[in-house]
């Protein structure tokens, strides 16, 4: 048996897994950090906690290949739709929305795991696709297949969360073989919907893009938190106030500081230089698995990565540039930072599936 | 075979990756751009604004100097008081408990939620008001919740009190917080900040600079709760000097008390030094109202109350003298020698001059009269001539050589000049030719002259000493060079008085008091007391025959002023009574009342005073074999 293993041990992208556990690894420290001066609870030692628990889950991952993986899709597509329907009538409302499922000593975010159902099944519907160019009722069951989980994570309402199933399907559907004209459509098909979601949208949200395009009209209350995570990061400078040292956030003035905005904690005690490396190590994750869904041994593989690539960096994305001011305000995590053993689970889950394809591009 | 159809199967797939690549790239780019703008390009201004997300001003008003009279006795003072507070950031906390506020401090419901909004505007680093003034049971309650109340602020806040109530109310002004307009024109100096109580009118507006103390201001750093870290910077409270006034309040108590529930002004003055003893005007207002916020009902109607309670008449209004002005063209006559005192006018009851008939007041005349009977009685018809043979301009240099139609320049603010009158004066104002009847008016102070009460207390003081003129002040000289005001000299007319001149004038107010005069009831037992009585009309006489006729309740302006003792005067004042009929029965025991404290405290007392030192040296061997 070990014999069978170690070429699959070889092919694992060790370089990878270390970069994130890097990046985790400054998480703890940041999220230490942040928490210095609360005492009621650990942050940093659950966080640590969710990391070995996220490393199980990859491990897991990674042992099973990937093809028996998705013949379970069925059943965990499933599960994911009934866990987001059961979040909508037990969980209880926090903020105005609910989101989270108590159970026991954790709460379990569904919208997590939805990312991972989603990217699983629409990796096994796509790649069964035989033909060059989708089918236009290909398209639509493709979207359908989204838009069950993404209508129901709208509902509780968090239309962060809701977003992020968005770019898997974009993704999966423009590779998966959308015609240039329906490419085409699609952008302006999104368009209408962005300015129809508009006046769907509830008037704290209208509020965030508001104070997302003018901070300061609003420094107290909803551009708070824009403001103060510029303020962080900005105050940072070149080499950052180091850990522990970072005023903006020992003293609280920071929101949601070990949670979503942590990457402003990562500014303003690391630097420029801090924050630099880190988007560096990210940028190295995602081109190394864009380097794999390119060698992938079948569609179904390709399509895993590209999935799983596409909610990583939509997450990167929305929420640095949330951080620096250039994206307005949601609820998204900074995967492997932020502070959540939901997101740590579904990130690490995520990375399996592209190791997992990574180790099984050859056949032995 | 397999394998070509799965590349076959890949080719879209993998041509279109490259996009994906391309995006993520510049997805990259992006975020890359985003860091260096805010934490390279805009480093510095960032770091500023951290810098002061943590300091915040703490500041604590500082108590006013004190108000004191002469000898010490408070007229304005501080109560301790506490404001009920709470900082913008913790407003949220505060939220939860407004039910618990409102019950224990005993608002109505819903008052919380609407001082709150009310205060929205206020510039955000003052904190938001909840109570003024509480109570002992406010701050109590407070304390004993302060688990569930941990965001109010229980903040001292010295609130000006005047424990005499109305007495001396225009002379010393009130506080209020700085009005906008206030800030802007910079009369309060640099220093003034918004929410400054400042000192408004009277005393509190003129010496603000050394009442108002210097609040303390904190500089804290503070965590995102508003909980104070660390001291920075503190400027330790500074409360306001103590200003000490020429002010006596047992003659300001006593001119009040006598002066009733009528209209008018009553000033004393030291003639020597020019010190102010007592300064009133009636109606008046209760300042203390003003401490606290006064309500924009309650404001109005101090305003628009034809009354006018906030004009200080002692120094802000003129009136016509009447036969007070009657002095001055004594003085006028003697000094330009068309009067001597063997001089004899007869009265008839009226005389007929320029073509017309100018009555005396006394119908059946006064027979033959000379100044000293003129003067003592009062005889219209000796002062018209008088005032003939004067002519209206030496009467206008003599008034005004005493000090009559400018400002005295005491030091308190809008000050009225008065108005001598002269054919230079109507043609500036009027544009009109002065017609000679005006100037018999003016002899007996009708018409147009019109002076005010603390002009009058001055000339009269002046005229009983000899003709020396001191500028009025309600500081003390040594108190006013602090206060970089240094008095002026007193002023002196050239050519001086005639010491016979004042001989004869002041011999004749004496008996105006103390002879068979119309000013009886001025008089104080061993005082000399000299002085006059006046009556203005305020309507003509045909406006007066018809209010008689329409059974209309109707008098005279009436006015007393005078000096005492007759030689080297100590005291001397004007009191104005509005319709007051005859100052001999209105004016002139307010004038008495204030003479009578005065005689009792310095003159009474002194040789008792030369006793006690006596008994002093004989009490002292007497300690010793204790």
């Amino acid at each position: 048996m070990p014999k069978q293993i170690l070429p699959y041990l070889k092919q694992c992208d060790w370089v990878m897994l270390s970069l994130a556990l890097a990046i985790a690894a400054v998480g703890v420290a940041e999220i230490y950090s942040a928490t210095q001066y609360e005492l009621s609870e650990s942050f940093y030692v659950k966080q640590i906690y969710y990391i070995i628990l996220g490393l199980v889950a990859l491990a897991l991952v990674v042992s099973l290949d990937y093809r028996l993986l998705s013949q379970q899709v069925p059943y965990i597509y499933l599960v994911a739709v009934l866990s987001l329907l059961l979040v909508l009538f037990v969980a209880p409302a926090i903020h105005g929305t609910r989101g989270w499922i108590p159970l026991g000593a954790f709460k379990i975010q569904p919208a997590e795991f939805a990312k991972v159902a989603i990217v699983l099944t629409l990796a096994r519907f796509l790649s069964e696709n035989r033909t060059h160019f989708l089918t236009s009722s290909e398209i639509i069951k493709a979207c359908l297949l989204a838009g069950l989980p993404l209508g129901l994570i709208l509902l509780q309402p968090d239309l962060g969360s809701a977003i992020t199933l968005a770019p898997p399907l974009a993704v999966g559907l423009v590779l998966g073989g959308l015609r240039r004209r329906w490419i085409l459509a699609g952008v302006v098909v999104a368009t209408l919907i962005t300015a129809a979601g508009w006046y769907s949208l509830k008037p704290y949200q209208k509020e965030r893009v508001y104070t997302f395009l003018e901070p300061e009209r609003d420094p107290r209350g909803h551009g708070y938190q824009a403001i103060q995570s510029q303020i962080a990061m900005g105050s940072g400078g070149l080499l950052g106030k180091g850990v522990t040292r970072g005023s903006q956030t020992a003293l609280g003035y920071l929101p949601e500081r070990h949670t979503d905005f942590i990457f402003s904690v990562v500014g303003e005690e690391l630097g420029f230089v801090g924050s630099f490396i880190i988007l560096a190590f990210y940028f190295v994750i995602i081109m190394r698995s864009i380097r794999i869904a390119q060698t992938a041994r079948d569609k179904l593989g390709v399509f895993l990565v590209l999935g799983a690539v596409s909610v990583l960096f939509f997450h990167i994305l929305v929420n640095v540039g949330m951080v620096v001011g250039l994206a307005p305000i949601t609820g998204i995590p900074l995967p492997l930072l932020s502070y959540g053993g939901s997101s740590m689970l579904t990130t690490f889950i995520l990375l399996g599936l592209i190791i997992n394809v990574g180790m099984r591009r050859y056949v032995y | 075979m397999q394998l070509r159809d799965f590349y076959k199967d890949k080719e879209t797939t993998q041509a279109r990756i490259p996009i994906l690549q391309v995006l993520i790239v510049l997805g990259f780019l992006l975020l890359l751009a985003g860091l260096w703008r805010v934490q390279i390009l805009r480093h510095n201004y960032f770091s500023a604004l951290a810098e002061q997300n943590q300091i915040r001003s703490i500041r604590w008003v500082a108590p006013r100097g004190k108000i004191l009279d002469r000898y010490g006795r408070p007229l304005a003072n501080s109560r301790r008081s506490y404001t009920l507070s709470v900082t913008r950031k913790d407003l949220s906390e505060l939220e939860s408990s407004l039910d618990l506020l409102t019950e224990g401090l005993q608002f109505e419901p819903g008052f919380l939620k609407s001082q709150i909004e009310k205060q929205r505007r206020r510039p955000r680093y003052l904190p938001l008001v909840l109570k003024e003034d509480a109570g002992i049971g406010d701050i109590s309650f407070i304390e004993a919740h302060r688990q569930e109340l941990p965001a109010i602020q229980v903040v001292p806040h010295p609130i000006r009190n005047y424990p005499e109530d109305e007495v001396a109310a225009h002379l010393l002004g009130y506080v209020t917080e700085i009005s906008e307009n206030q800030l802007e024109s910079g009369i309060f100096g640099d220093t003034a900040k918004p929410g400054d109580i400042v000192g408004q009118k009277g005393v509190e507006r003129v010496y603000d600079h050394i009442l108002r103390g210097v609040d303390v201001k904190k500089t804290v750093r503070v965590d995102s709760r508003g909980r104070e870290i660390e001291t920075i910077e503190m400027v330790p409270p500074h409360a306001g000097d103590n200003l000490r006034l020429t002010i006596d309040i047992d003659i300001q108590r006593a001119a009040e008390k006598a002066f009733g529930d009528k209209a008018g002004a009553a000033v004393a003055v030291d003639p020597k030094s020019g010190e102010v003893l007592c300064l009133l005007s009636r109606p008046a207002f209760d300042p203390n109202s003003f401490a606290t916020r006064i309500s924009r009902q309650k404001w109005d109607q101090l305003l628009l109350d034809p009354q006018k309670p906030m004009q200080n008449r002692a120094i802000q209004s003129r009136f016509p003298p009447g036969s007070v002005f009657k002095i001055f063209l004594a003085v006028a006559g003697l000094q330009e020698g068309v009067l001597t005192p063997t001089h004899t006018e007869y009265c008839t009851g009226g005389t007929r001059i320029y073509g017309r008939r100018f009555a005396c007041w006394k119908k059946e005349g006064h027979g033959e009269v000379n100044l000293h009977r003129a003067i003592v009685s009062s005889c219209n018809v000796f002062f018209y001539r008088l005032g003939r043979k004067l002519g209206i301009d030496k009467i206008a240099v003599h008034a005004k050589a005493m000090g009559l139609g400018y400002k005295t320049g005491i030091d308190l603010l809008g000050e009225d000049p008065g108005i001598i009158p002269s054919p230079e004066w109507k043609r500036r104002i009027y544009n009109a030719n002065w017609y000679p009847g005006e100037t018999i008016s003016v002899a007996i102070g009708q018409g147009a002259v019109s002076l005010t009460p603390i002009q009058l207390a001055r000339a009269l003081g002046g005229l009983g000493l000899g003709g020396v003129y001191s500028v009025p002040h309600v500081v003390p000289s040594e108190e006013r060079n602090r206060a970089g005001k240094r008095l002026p000299a007193a002023f002196k007319p050239d050519p001086p008085l005639e010491p016979r001149t004042v001989r004869l004038v002041s011999q004749g107010l004496w008996g105006v008091v103390n002879e068979y005069g119309t000013g009886r009831r001025a008089a104080v037992k061993g005082f000399d007391v000299c002085g006059k009585t006046g009556t203005a009309q305020v309507i003509s006489r045909e406006g007066r025959v018809r209010l008689k006729s329409e059974g209309e309740p109707f008098q005279d302006n009436a006015w007393f002023v005078g000096f005492a003792p007759r030689d080297l005067p100590e005291i001397a004042a004007a009191v104005f009574v509005e319709e007051g009929g005859s100052g001999g029965a209105s004016a002139a025991p307010v004038l008495q009342a204030m003479f009578q404290v005065y005689f009792d405290k310095h003159k009474k007392k002194q040789p008792q005073d030369g006793a006690g030192s006596e008994q002093i040296t004989f009490s002292l061997p007497s300690e010793s074999v204790n």
